[in-house]
């Protein structure tokens, strides 16, 4: 029965996304962040719901078609103009999905609050949409000339690893997969008494204001842990954490349905750590 | 190779102080003293344990506009270390709940920009860094440099808090925002710690770097290139290299010896001009903007802190 719901829930976001395909998407160009390695523009997208959303995209100067990159939000409110590294080899997207700066006009998301917003409802919780928009963003590329549509990655962002596994399985096309712990919503609910930091503390904030709503947040919750969408990953995927992060992320890199998988157990040296990624990265998509 | 015979230690700031620095920072600081705090502490109960209480605050500062932070302190009436917690760049502060549970009465700013903070004031992410940067009286940090200032002084008038036993700690922006409220409150600050400091010889850092926010810089002047002077002239006033002879508490500085989000070079240089007799610098090789926070010195920092401003933990 739970399988059925979690087909269904996915199944409407997909169809969401699905009529939207003749949506426009309008860019322009974006002067101030173009540089001497890569153009920059603005995108505007409309996702579902009649959400309006900006990405940054640059493009590599030269003749493409390029890799392209889907880097998925991380966890607040601004979203970063892609690092120079990627606009080196990507034809790279950097979305701001809803309620984040500068996707914020219908809907303003909160931190701390957007984890627990709407959180009793399936199907008006606001990370329904936000896969929505990365569902789009991922559109959005796949869409271009300038873009070889067989070599798209997809990167996650802080915090919010469970974006890219979601997104890379919803959209099976993508050829490589980044994934940076921690994740969020793997296990969330009997992982809530070993946290007691932002962001993960927002679960229990809300649950000690609404004791009666354990179920249905367990409910919405289970329809967003990365170890159900882990079977439909056909890309390459990397994932980078602690030990204790990989051992979290465990049921979900052996749940893959893809072309292998690597992992990073990271040092702790941040720089290290990042050139392993940014190396895996690059290597994915040729 | 030690941190001491890295090349970036060094290195010398091209940072000039004006002439008139002190002056103007005395006006700014007189003009923030003219507006009343008029600060409100709001009780959340549901961000609230039996540990710990948590207010939602909201105080007046410079030029008048209402700056929010969040007030996490362990029941009881004290008195209690206080620390000042503030934010790095694009973060959202969050609350913090865990240094209450520690046993201090920490306030977390959101100064003028950030999400609860930004009904005047709203420059973006990019867009802080050079919002009016040709225009020393207008530059955006001016306000927000006041907001951490002020933020300081409401926590220190709580009367749970112990005025005695108050730090300040925060990395990046934060780094810069602890050195600068140590640099401009000397006598109240009983200690520091500070990662990966931005906003220290600033020009330099947008030379030595290619990673945004500096790259704001960068973006700037290729698209305004006879601005660079007034450019150059408008951040040296607000270069926390500058500020930091100022200080007198004892004080930590960590930094990444490949950070290229903060040059370390800026970090080695801005450490010198410290101006406190209790100094130790953590440089840590292999580590970018990270500054060794994922191999022991979070660590090292709770340690520091604790030994300087003696907290009683929740529940100890």
């Amino acid at each position: 029965m739970a399988d059925v719901k979690f087909h269904q829930y996915w199944q409407s976001v997909l169809n969401d996304v699905e009529d939207l395909q003749s949506g426009r998407s309008v860019v322009t160009d974006l002067p101030m962040r173009t540089n001497e390695l890569s153009n920059a523009f603005g995108v505007q997208l409309r996702s579902s719901e009649g959400v309006e959303l900006f990405g940054y995209y640059c493009v590599p100067k030269g003749k493409g078609p390029f890799p392209g990159l889907l880097m998925t939000p991380g966890y607040g409110s601004v979203v970063p103009v892609p690092p120079l590294g990627r606009r080196r080899k990507f034809a790279v997207l950097s979305l701001c999905t809803r309620g984040q700066r500068l996707s914020d006009g219908q809907y303003r998301a909160a931190y701390p609050g957007l984890l627990t917003d709407g959180i009793e409802q399936a199907t008006s919780y606001p990370f329904r949409g936000v896969v929505a928009d990365c569902l789009r963003g991922f559109d959005f590329l796949a869409s271009r000339s300038e873009i070889d549509s067989a070599r798209i990655a997809v990167a996650s962002g802080n915090n919010l690893g469970d974006l890219a596994v979601i997104a890379a399985s919803l959209r099976p096309e993508a050829k490589a997969v980044l994934v940076n712990s921690p994740m969020m919503f793997r296990d969330t609910m009997s992982r809530l008494d070993r946290v007691e930091d932002y962001p993960m503390e927002e679960f229990k904030d809300f649950l000690r204001g609404h004791p009666n709503a354990r179920s249905s947040v367990a409910g919405t919750l289970a329809l967003f842990d990365p170890v159900q969408f882990a079977p439909k990953v056909q890309a390459q995927a990397a994932f980078s954490g602690s030990r204790s992060d990989l051992e979290h992320m465990q049921p979900v890199i052996g749940a893959l349905g893809g072309a292998g998988h690597t992992i990073f157990e990271k040092s702790g040296k941040g720089h290290l750590d990042h050139e392993c990624e940014e190396s895996w990265l690059s290597q994915a998509v040729d | 190779m030690t941190s001491g015979q890295h090349p970036a230690a060094g290195w010398v700031s091209s940072v000039r102080r004006p002439a008139d620095f002190d002056a103007f920072w005395s006006a700014t600081l007189a003009a923030l003293d003219k507006v009343s705090p008029n600060a409100t502490f709001e009780y959340l109960p549901d961000r609230s344990t039996e540990d710990v209480e948590v207010y939602d605050v909201r105080y007046s500062s410079y030029d008048g506009l209402r700056i929010a932070a969040w007030y996490c302190k362990p029941r009881g009436d004290g008195p209690f270390p206080g620390l000042l917690l503030v934010p790095g760049y694009v973060s959202e502060p969050m609350l913090p709940k865990v240094w209450a549970k520690r046993g201090y009465a920490a306030l977390s700013v959101a100064p003028r920009g950030k999400l609860r903070s930004n009904a005047v004031f709203n420059p973006g992410y990019p867009g802080l860094l050079v919002h009016n940067v040709t225009d020393r009286d207008r530059y955006g940090y001016r306000g927000f440099y006041m907001d951490a200032v002020r933020a300081f002084d409401v926590l220190k008038d709580r009367t749970e808090v112990d005025a005695g036993h108050i730090g300040v700690h925060g990395s990046s922006q934060g780094g810069a925002l602890t050195l600068l409220v140590s640099s401009l409150r000397p006598n109240e600050v009983t200690a520091a710690a500070a990662g990966a400091p931005y906003l220290c010889s600033m020009m330099d850092a947008a030379s030595l770097t290619r990673s945004y926010p500096y790259e704001e810089v960068n973006d700037y002047l290729r698209n305004h290139p006879d601005h660079e002077s007034v450019v150059r002239e408008t951040l040296d006033y607000y270069d926390i290299h500058n500020f930091v002879k100022r200080i007198r508490a004892p004080i930590i500085v960590n930094i990444g010896l490949q950070d290229d989000v903060c040059p370390p070079e800026t970090g080695f240089a801005v450490f010198k001009e410290i101006g406190s007799m209790q100094k130790d610098l953590f440089p840590y090789d292999g580590c970018g903007h990270d500054a060794g926070t994922g191999i022991g010195h979070a660590k090292v920092v709770q340690s520091f802190l604790a030994e300087q401003l003696k907290p009683s933990p929740v529940g100890a």
